[in-house]
C-alpha cells in the first residue's frame, strides 16, 4: 500500500478524444502511454518517479481492461531486462526508474538491449534526480545515452509537450530499432498542468500472441560475431535513421528572433527557465515568443548536425544552455561547427556555472554575461542583492537548517537511539550505511553511519572489514552495517547477506524491516506484512536469511523496546560465534501504520465503540531543561518550550499534538536513565458504565487527598 | 507577437515544513484560480516536507483570456517551475524561519506580499543545544518589513489549532484577506466547501484568520516571538497567606527594589518546594552577597545568585518528583497537554528509573554517605534495583505511594542528598564572596555557572562535573587578568556541548597556554 493513493486520479486516465486532462506530470505520462498502445510496463520506484509506479499499481483494473501488463520489477536491472520482450516482437514497452542511480543498476541490461536493438517501441522513463531536492550524487543520464547509443528526449516542461514526447519516443524507437530514454526532471514529474487527451489504445500486438508464435534471430543475440555487426549497425543504420526522423518530424523547435547575429541553444527541459529569464530582461513573453532566435533541443541525443549548422550559420554568437557536467553538447556542437568551418562563437560553461542546477536566476546571470560579451546590450549586471552582507550573515545565523530526519513515531528512531547507547558503552564503531530512510541516521541528532555505496549495498560495503582473522584480540571491534528491507530485496540478500555467509564475514548486519519500501513512498515488497490484491506478500526476510545460511540471527519484533535493541546489538558485537551476525529489526513504518489505523479508529468512534487514544507528555515542572532526550530522539513532536518558572532559563521539553505514542521518548528516558519527566497518557473514549464508575470512585479519593495537601501549601 | 501586460502570470511560493498541509494549500489556490478562469500550474518536490525538512511549493496563475489565439484555441503558456529571485508576487511561509529562508533566497522583494506565521517548529539544531538554542525571529521580522511590499504576519498556527484544523486553512484565509489575488472571499470559501474534507473546521479557521489579517494594519500588529520566557512575579499589593505576606514584607524592607521581583519569585518557588522557613533561609543566604554588591552595578550579582540559589535550594529529588506527579495541577496539566476533556477517563503511565544516587540520596545523611561509597551497595543496586519502574501513576496504589513520598518534606532535610546539595551551595556562595572582593565580573560568572547543574541521573552527574570544572578553573586562576574571558569561554563551551570531555579539553588547552 503506497504512501499516496491515486485511486481517484486514475479515473482521469479514462479520458477520451478532446477531453481536457488535468493532473501531475507522471499521470500525464501514464495517460500518454495508454494512448499509444503500450503493451507492458515495469520499473522500480524512487523519487521523482515513485508516483509513476504508484499510479500504475492503482490503475491495475484499467490496465487489465486494456490488456496491458504491469509489474513491480525487483530492481532497475530487472526492469531494463523486461524490455527484451520488444526485441523480437512489435510490442510497445515502457519502464521507469530514478536516475542516474537506477540507470547505473540497469546499465548491463541496457547495453545488451541497445546492442541488439528492438522491434517494438521501447521507452525508458527516467526521473532525473538533479538539483534542488535531489537525494543522490549529481551526474547526468546523458552519458549512458551516448555510450550505449540510446536516444535521449528531454521535453519542454509542460504536460502537452511531455505527453507528445511519449508518442514521439515510441515512433522514434520503432523507426530506428533503438530504445529511447525519456528524461523527466524532478519538477516536471510533480508538475500540475493540463493537455488535451486522446482515446486509449489496446496494444496492437500482445504478449500472449508473442508466446504462441515465438520468434528468434541469432543476429539479435549479443555474441560474436553479431556484437561486432551491432556496433556497425548502430552507426551506419540506426543513427542516420534517427537524424532524419528527428528532422522530418520536427522534434526540435526553432524560434525566430529579431536579431540574426545571436542565438541560444537550450535543452528542452530548461526552456521554461530560459524563457522566464528572457522575459525578465524583456526579451520574451509568457507564450514563449523569444526575441532572440532559439533552438530548443527536445532531443538531447543524438545531436542533429544539419540542424545545428542551419541554426548557427550566419550567427556570430550562440549561447548554449546545457545543465550539468561534463558538457557533452558543447563538445559535440563545437566539433560540428569546427569541422564544417562555421565561424560562430559558442558560449556555454564560460558564462554559466560549470556545475550545478540552472535555475532561473543562474540562467539570467549567464544570459546577461553572454549579451554583454556579444555586445548586443549594455545592460548592467542583474539586480543587486537586496540584503547587505551583514544582513545576509545575520540571517544565516538566525535561520536554522532543517536536515531531513525520521518522521514522528518512526520505528527506526529507537534502533539508532539504541545504537547510540551501545556506542556510549562499547565505544564508537565503524558503521556502513545503506540507501533508505535509515540513512537519516547519519545526520543530527544520531550522527551514525560513515558511508553509503548504493541501494542494498550496506553489508557489501562493510566486507573489507572482515575481522575473521583478527578477532583473537578481544579488543578488536567489529564492523556494523545497515540495510533496509527495500535494499535487501533489491540485491542485498545476494550481494550482502549470502556473500557474507560465503566469506565467513564476522561483522554485524542490521536489517531494518519496516514492511515497505518506505523511503520511496511506502510501496509493497516481498516481505510486506499486509495483503496486496495484486501481489504475493508475507515472504519473510528471516526465512530468506536462514535460507542462504545465516546461523546467528535475532529478530526484534518491536523496535521501540530500546532495552531489547541495546541488548541484542551488544550481544551481536561481543559474541564469539563466527560468521555474519544478522539482526532483523522489524516494526511497521509509522506513516503507513497511521494511515491504516486512523481509519479504523475513526470508524470505531463513529460506532460509539470503546477506543483508547494514547499520547506522550512531559511534566513541565519535572523537566530540568537539559535536552538530553533530544540527542536520542530528534522526533518532530518532541520539542521545546520555555518553562512557566522564570527561574529556569533553559527551555524545557514538551510534546506537541502530532505525537503518535510510539513510546521512543519514554523508552529512551528509561534505558538511558535520563529523567522521570515522560509519561504516556491513555484517554478512554466511549468507556463502559462500570469503567466510568470505577474511575470516578478512584478520582474522588485522589482529589480528596490532593485537596488535603493543597490546603497546606503556601501559594500566592 | 504583441506582449500585453495582462499576460503576466501571478507567481506564488509556499514555503512549508512537513505536516503543514502545503500541498492542500496549493490545491486550494489552484482550484480557486481555475474556477475564476485562470490557467494554473504548480510544482513541488514530493516527500521532502513529510520527512521533516522544509520545502517550497510553487504556483503560477495566468488569465486564460490572454492565452486565446486568433483561431479560438488556447495556447499552452510557458510558465516557470521554480520561484525566481526578485520575481515572486506572493510568498506564504507557514513558519517564521521559512520566511527567513525566503528572504535569504531573495524571493521577497518590493513586489511581494509576504504572509507568514510566527509560530515555531524548532529545528533539531535548536533542540539539541544544552543551553538555550531557540531563535527568536526578530531579525527576520525586521528584514521582512524592510524588503516586502507588504509584510503580514501573526501566529496563524494558533488559529488553526484553536479550530482543530491545520495551518493550511489559516494561511488560505490570510491569503484571501491580503487581497493579493484577484478573487473574491466567496471564491476561496467555495473552494474549501468543494473539497469536502473537514469543511467546518477549515471554514472557521479560514474566517478567523481572514478577520485577523483584514484588520492587521489597523491593529498595527507588533511582532511577538511565539516562544517567550516567563516573567518574574512582582510582589502583589496584598497577599492572603500570612506567612508569605510576612516574607514579602521582609524582602521589601531588607532588599533594594530592583531585586524584589526575583526574590519574591524565588521565595514562592521555595515555599512551595519546602516551606516558609526554607524561603526565609534563602533570603538569609543572599544577604551576605548583597552586602558585597552595589547599586552602581545594578545588583547584577545578587540578582543572578537569587535566581540560581532558588533553583539550587529546590533540587529535584524523589520527594519533589513524587509530589509533582501527584499534584492537582499535574492532573490538569496532563488533561491540557493531551487535549482531553475534563469528563474523560485518562490514565498516565510514568517512565521512571531512579538511579543509585537518587536512592542513596534518600537515606539519612551519614548512612547515605557510607552507602554511596560502598562498592557492595553499588553492586547490589545494579543487580537488584537498577531497572525501569514504569508505573501507572493514576492507579490508586501507585498514587498512594507517590503521594506518601511526596509528603516527606520533613525527612528531606535529614537526607544525604540535602546534605550534599547544601555543602555544594555553601561552597559556591563562599567562592562568590571570595572573588567579588577583587573581581566582580568573575564573581558574576561563577554565579552563572550554576546554570550548568541540571537534570537527573547521568545528566545530573555530567552537569555537576561541568559546574565543578568551571568553578575550579575560575578559583585557580582568579588572579589572572584574563580569567574572566577564559571562564566566559568555558561557560559557552559547556552550554554548547553536552559531554564533559570537550569542556575538559578546552580547560586543558587553556591551562597549556597559561
Amino acid at each position: 500500500m503506497a504512501e499516496r493513493s491515486f485511486k481517484k486520479e486514475v479515473e482521469k486516465l479514462r479520458a477520451g478524444d478532446g477531453e481536457i486532462f488535468t493532473g501531475e506530470g507522471i499521470l500525464a505520462v501514464t495517460k500518454a502511454l495508454l494512448e499509444n498502445g503500450v503493451g507492458y510496463v515495469g520499473g522500480y520506484q524512487g523519487s521523482p518517479i515513485s508516483h509513476l509506479m504508484d499510479v500504475f499499481g492503482d490503475a491495475d483494473p484499467l490496465l487489465r481492461e486494456l490488456g496491458v501488463y504491469f509489474e513491480n520489477s525487483a530492481s532497475e536491472a530487472g526492469a531494463a531486462s523486461m524490455l527484451s520482450a520488444s526485441v523480437m516482437y512489435p510490442i510497445r514497452g515502457a519502464v521507469t526508474w530514478k536516475s542516474t542511480v537506477g540507470t547505473n543498476v540497469a546499465s548491463d541490461a541496457l547495453s545488451n538491449l541497445s546492442s541488439g536493438g528492438v522491434t517494438g517501441g521501447t521507452i525508458i522513463i527516467v526521473g532525473e534526480d538533479y538539483g534542488e531536492g535531489s537525494s543522490i550524487m549529481q551526474e547526468r543520464t546523458h552519458a549512458f545515452a551516448m555510450k550505449s547509443q540510446l536516444w535521449l528526449i528531454d521535453p519542454k516542461p509542460n504536460l502537452e509537450s511531455i505527453a507528445q514526447s511519449v508518442t514521439d519516443a515510441f515512433e522514434l524507437s520503432e523507426a530506428t530499432n533503438t530504445p529511447v530514454i525519456l528524461q523527466l526532471r524532478v519538477r516536471s514529474c510533480h508538475l500540475y498542468g493540463q493537455f488535451i487527451a486522446r482515446d486509449n489504445q489496446r496494444p496492437k500486438y500482445t504478449l500472449a500472441e508473442a508466446l504462441n508464435s515465438p520468434k528468434r534471430d541469432t543476429g539479435r543475440v549479443v555474441l560474436p560475431p553479431s556484437s561486432f555487426i551491432h556496433e556497425q549497425e548502430k552507426v551506419k543504420e540506426r543513427w542516420p535513421k534517427a537524424l532524419s526522423f528527428i528532422q522530418e518530424n520536427k522534434l526540435n523547435d526553432f524560434i525566430d528572433g529579431e536579431d540574426d547575429s545571436v542565438g541560444i541553444i537550450v535543452q528542452g527541459g530548461l526552456f521554461n527557465n530560459l524563457n522566464r529569464a528572457l522575459t525578465s530582461l524583456d526579451l520574451s513573453d509568457h507564450l514563449g515568443n523569444t526575441k532572440i532566435s532559439t533552438y530548443v533541443m527536445n532531443v538531447a541525443y543524438p545531436v542533429v548536425p544539419d540542424e545545428v549548422l542551419a541554426f548557427c550559420k550566419g550567427k556570430k554568437h550562440v549561447l548554449l544552455i546545457e545543465e550539468g557536467q561534463p558538457n557533452y553538447l558543447e563538445q559535440s556542437i563545437s566539433t560540428i561547427l569546427f569541422q564544417n568551418e562555421v565561424s560562430c562563437k559558442i558560449y556555454g560553461k564560460d558564462v554559466l556555472p560549470v556545475a550545478g542546477e540552472y535555475s532561473i536566476g543562474v540562467i539570467k546571470d549567464g544570459l546577461e554575461a553572454f549579451l554583454n560579451k556579444a555586445k548586443t546590450t549594455d545592460k548592467a549586471n542583474g539586480v543587486k542583492d537586496l540584503l547587505s552582507k551583514e544582513e545576509r550573515q545575520e540571517l544565516l545565523k538566525s535561520v536554522p537548517v532543517r536536515p531531513a530526519g525520521f518522521c514522528t513515531g518512526c520505528p527506526e528512531r529507537p534502533i539508532f537511539a539504541a545504537m547510540k547507547l551501545v556506542q556510549q558503552e562499547l565505544g564508537e564503531h565503524h558503521v556502513s550505511g545503506d540507501i533508505g530512510c535509515h540513512i537519516f541516521s547519519s545526520l543530527p541528532p544520531f550522527n551514525i553511519g560513515t558511508t553509503t555505496m548504493g541501494y542494498g549495498l550496506g553489508a557489501s560495503s562493510a566486507s573489507a572489514f572482515n575481522t575473521i582473522h583478527t578477532r583473537k584480540d578481544k579488543n578488536q571491534k567489529r564492523v556494523i552495517s545497515f540495510m533496509g528491507d527495500g535494499g535487501f530485496w533489491h540485491n542485498g540478500l545476494n550481494s550482502g547477506i549470502s556473500n557474507a555467509v560465503f566469506n565467513n564475514h564476522d561483522g554485524v548486519i542490521i536489517i531494518v524491516d519496516n514492511n515497505y519500501a518506505a523511503a520511496t513512498g511506502g510501496q509493497d515488497i516481498p516481505s510486506s506484512k499486509f495483503d496486496n490484491p495484486i501481489r504475493i506478500t508475507n515472504n519473510t526476510i528471516a526465512n530468506a536469511v536462514r535460507g542462504v545460511g545465516v546461523k546467528w540471527l535475532e529478530v526484534v519484533d518491536h523496535t521501540y523496546n530500546v532495552e531489547q535493541m541495546v541488548r541484542v546489538i551488544k550481544e551481536a558485537l561481543t559474541t564469539d560465534t563466527g560468521g555474519p551476525k544478522v539482526i532483523i529489526a522489524r516494526s511497521e513504518c509509522m506513516l503507513n501504520k497511521q494511515r491504516r489505523e486512523k481509519k479504523e479508529v475513526k470508524k470505531k468512534l463513529a460506532d460509539k465503540k470503546r477506543v483508547v487514544k494514547e499520547r506522550f507528555g512531559v511534566d513541565s515542572k519535572v523537566c530540568s531543561g537539559d535536552h538530553e532526550c533530544m540527542r536520542l530522539s530528534g522526533c518532530p513532536s518532541l520539542t521545546l518550550t520555555y518553562s512557566s518558572n522564570p527561574l529556569r532559563e533553559d527551555p524545557i521539553a514538551t510534546i506537541d499534538n502530532s505525537c503518535v505514542a510510539c513510546g521512543n521518548c519514554g523508552e529512551v528516558a528509561e534505558a538511558a536513565v535520563l529523567c522521570p519527566s515522560f509519561y504516556k497518557a491513555e484517554v478512554v473514549k466511549n468507556p463502559g458504565t462500570l469503567e466510568k464508575m470505577a474511575f470516578n470512585a478512584k478520582k474522588s479519593i485522589i482529589s480528596y487527598l490532593q485537596k488535603r495537601r493543597d490546603r497546606k501549601r503556601i501559594l500566592a | 507577437m504583441s506582449i500585453s501586460k495582462k499576460a503576466e502570470p501571478i507567481k506564488i511560493a509556499i514555503l512549508a515544513v512537513g505536516g503543514d498541509g502545503g500541498s492542500v494549500l496549493t490545491n486550494w489556490v489552484i482550484d480557486t484560480a481555475e474556477s475564476n478562469g485562470y490557467w494554473a500550474q504548480s510544482t513541488s518536490i514530493a516527500g521532502v516536507a513529510q520527512r521533516t525538512g522544509a520545502t517550497v511549493y510553487y504556483i503560477e496563475l495566468i488569465d486564460k483570456k490572454s492565452l486565446v489565439q486568433e483561431d479560438g484555441s488556447t495556447k499552452t503558456p510557458v510558465l516557470a517551475q521554480m520561484p525566481a529571485p526578485y520575481d515572486v508576487d506572493i510568498v506564504l511561509a507557514t513558519e517564521i524561519m521559512e520566511a527567513g529562508r525566503a528572504l535569504f533566497r531573495n524571493f521577497v522583494s518590493d513586489k511581494t506580499t509576504l504572509i507568514y506565521s510566527t509560530n515555531r517548529n524548532l529545528a533539531i539544531q535548536e533542540k539539541e543545544t544544552p543551553g538555550d538554542g531557540i531563535r527568536d525571529g526578530k531579525k527576520i521580522n525586521e528584514l521582512a518589513k524592510k524588503l516586502a511590499k507588504k509584510s503580514l504576519f501573526g501566529n496563524l498556527k494558533i488559529i488553526a489549532d484553536k479550530n482543530k484544523s491545520v495551518i493550511s486553512a489559516s494561511m488560505f484565509g490570510a491569503l484571501a484577506a491580503s487581497s493579493a489575488l484577484p478573487f473574491a472571499k466567496e471564491d476561496f470559501l467555495k473552494t474549501i466547501e468543494k473539497g469536502g474534507f473537514a469543511v467546518a473546521a477549515s471554514l472557521s479557521t479560514f474566517n478567523e484568520s481572514y478577520d485577523y489579517i483584514e484588520h492587521f494594519e489597523k491593529n498595527s500588529s507588533k511582532y511577538k516571538p511565539a516562544l517567550t520566557k516567563a516573567a518574574l512575579t512582582p510582589i502583589p499589593e496584598s497577599i492572603q497567606n500570612k506567612k508569605l505576606s510576612a516574607t514579602a514584607d521582609r524582602i521589601k524592607s531588607e532588599f533594594p527594589k530592583k531585586l524584589h521581583a526575583v526574590l519574591y519569585t524565588g521565595v514562592l518557588h521555595l515555599a512551595d518546594w519546602q516551606n516558609d522557613r526554607w524561603a526565609n533561609e534563602y533570603l538569609d543566604k543572599i544577604k551576605p552577597i548583597l552586602e558585597k554588591d552595589n547599586a552602581v552595578k545594578q545588583y547584577a550579582l545578587t540578582k543572578l545568585v537569587a535566581q540560581y540559589l532558588a533553583t539550587g535550594m529546590a533540587y529535584d529529588d524523589l520527594i519533589f518528583v513524587s509530589d509533582q506527579k501527584t499534584r492537582t495541577e499535574r492532573y490538569s496539566e496532563v488533561y491540557k497537554q493531551i487535549e482531553a476533556d475534563k469528563s474523560e477517563i485518562v490514565h498516565t503511565l510514568d517512565y521512571l528509573h531512579p538511579g543509585f544516587d537518587e536512592l542513596v540520596g534518600f537515606l539519612p545523611s551519614k548512612m547515605g554517605q557510607r552507602v554511596s561509597q560502598s562498592e557492595k551497595w553499588q553492586a547490589f543496586y545494579t543487580k537488584r534495583l537498577d531497572r525501569d519502574r514504569r508505573m501507572k501513576s493514576t492507579g490508586l496504589f501507585n498514587f498512594l505511594m507517590l503521594y506518601t513520598i511526596g509528603g516527606m518534606k520533613k525527612w528531606r532535610m535529614k537526607t544525604f542528598r540535602h546534605f550534599a546539595e547544601m555543602e555544594n551551595i555553601n561552597g559556591w556562595l563562599d567562592r562568590i564572596i571570595e572573588v567579588v572582593a577583587h573581581n566582580y565580573p568573575l564573581a558574576v560568572l561563577i554565579a552563572k555557572s550554576y546554570r550548568l547543574k541540571k537534570g537527573y541521573g547521568d545528566t545530573y552527574h555530567r552537569g555537576h562535573s561541568k559546574f565543578r570544572a568551571v568553578n575550579d578553573f575560575a578559583m585557580a586562576h582568579q588572579q589572572n587578568e584574563k580569567a574572566e574571558e577564559y571562564v566566559e569561554h568555558l561557560m559557552q563551551c559547556a552550554l554548547q556541548a553536552y559531554d564533559t570531555e570537550s569542556l575538559q579539553k578546552q580547560i586543558d588547552d587553556l591551562k597549556g597556554s597559561l
